[in-house]
């Protein structure tokens, strides 16, 4: 009965744990719809396209923890060390060729921020902070950005006589996928200011391991 | 079982590809495929394999979005010999395909086209992944089908109508220059035509 009770503790644990994580993601789901009408005029209209899921996640690229005691505040300059990286994908390729553009503008209105539109990469060479730390304490120095991965599916319209056509699905089965970002975001966090949930801090102040309350 | 295709084993003829005002010329030369001096081999009864690709038993016509009766023919006059151009229809060998196809997960099937005439397969010229790159027809390998050689074909719902896709290049089929007209050159491009298949 007492394993039982436990499992059935563990169980909830994880349970709460995933839908933490969850929202911690910000999904945003959406319908693969074809277009509104299947016919179509190749004089006139060229693709369709539209984005069918976008997810949202705050990803730390870059960071270092700072831990400052009584009698050593001040300015200081340190190197923080990658420990992510975000790049463009289409179809888990790199090569993000230049007719994907608008696929990214088409992210951008989706998401509400303006996300990467060709083929970059979060990788730097080099991420230094100046921070001026006038109180002791425990600070995470962070680089970061919003990572959005998503569906899409493109229409091309394909010709079926004179001025007219039908769109054609150039994804059949399963829709294409993207990787791109935000600009990135440099900034300070520390154990003695809460961050709010589902943000880049949030994710930033996770990796000092304050102490609960 | 017989073997119903007599593929050219190994050997693939390139052939010669000129520029736009020889495609030109050419065209006003090709002539009403009347003349096929080739063998025409009697259309195989029976449903055959190469590979994994399942062969129709019969041969088709690819109509084209046209308001004529214009079909993918096989160019026969010396400037663009061996090209695949939209023709009107005459039933002749050189209009008419051995179809081949394999069906594929997300519901489209690959397919390779061999024409009846001299039984060369369609292809992309010189394996082009370019926009604009002709459709010709090249020699078939009897012991696989190389990917230039191989075209994606996307049904349109609730039609009989298709695009064929390059399978190596991811480019369109579609006819060159103004709509409609008779001995358009057939090239690869980023705006599909639809055709479709008919038994003949």
């Amino acid at each position: 009965m007492a394993s039982r009770n436990r499992r059935a503790a563990l169980a909830s644990g994880f349970t709460a744990l995933f839908a933490v994580a969850g929202l911690g993601l910000g999904a945003a789901p959406a319908q693969a719809d074809p277009p509104p009408n299947p016919v179509c005029n190749p004089d006139r209209d060229y693709l369709w396209e539209d984005i069918v899921t976008a997810r949202v996640e705050p990803t730390v690229t870059d960071f270092l923890a700072v831990a400052i005691a009584p009698g050593t505040t001040g300015q200081y300059t340190k190197t923080l060390s990658e420990i992510d990286s975000v790049r463009t994908t289409v179809n888990d390729s790199v090569e993000v060729t230049a007719d994907f553009k608008a696929l990214f503008v088409k992210v951008s209105a989706k998401v509400g921020f303006s996300v990467a539109t060709t083929k970059s990469s979060t990788r730097t060479t080099t991420v230094t902070d100046t921070v001026n730390f006038n109180s002791p304490g425990y600070y995470g120095l962070y680089r970061g950005t919003r990572k959005v991965t998503g569906e899409w599916v493109r229409y091309l319209c394909a010709r079926s006589g004179p001025g007219t056509g039908y769109w054609i699905n150039t994804t059949p089965g399963s829709p294409g996928t993207f990787t791109t970002f935000d600009v990135p975001e440099q900034g300070t966090v520390s154990c003695g200011s809460p961050e709010p949930a589902g943000t880049l801090r949030a994710a930033a102040r996770l990796r000092l391991f304050c102490p609960q309350p | 079982m017989s073997a119903p295709h007599r593929f050219r084993h190994g050997l693939r003829r390139r052939p010669a590809v000129f520029g736009t005002a020889a495609a030109a010329v050419a065209l006003l030369f090709t002539a009403v495929p009347t003349a096929v001096a080739a063998p025409a081999p009697a259309p195989a009864a029976l449903t055959t394999t190469w590979g994994d690709f399942t062969c129709d038993g019969g041969l088709y016509r690819i109509k084209a979005p046209t308001p004529g009766d214009l079909a993918l023919t096989v160019a026969l006059s010396p400037g663009n010999h061996g090209s695949v151009i939209q023709y009107v229809w005459t039933g002749e060998s050189n209009q008419k395909w051995i179809y081949c196809h394999r069906p594929e997960s997300d519901g489209t099937e690959t397919v390779v086209l061999q024409d009846s005439w001299r039984r060369w397969c369609l292809a992309v010229d010189r394996d082009s992944m370019s926009s604009g790159a002709w459709i010709l027809t090249t020699g078939c390998f009897s012991d696989h089908v190389p990917t230039e050689q191989q075209f994606v074909k996307t049904k349109v719902p609730g039609t009989d109508l298709f695009a064929l896709q390059g399978q190596h290049s991811r480019k369109w089929v579609a006819a060159s220059g103004t709509f409609g007209q008779n001995g358009n050159q057939i090239t690869q491009g980023d705006q599909p035509d639809l055709y479709t298949l008919q038994a003949v």
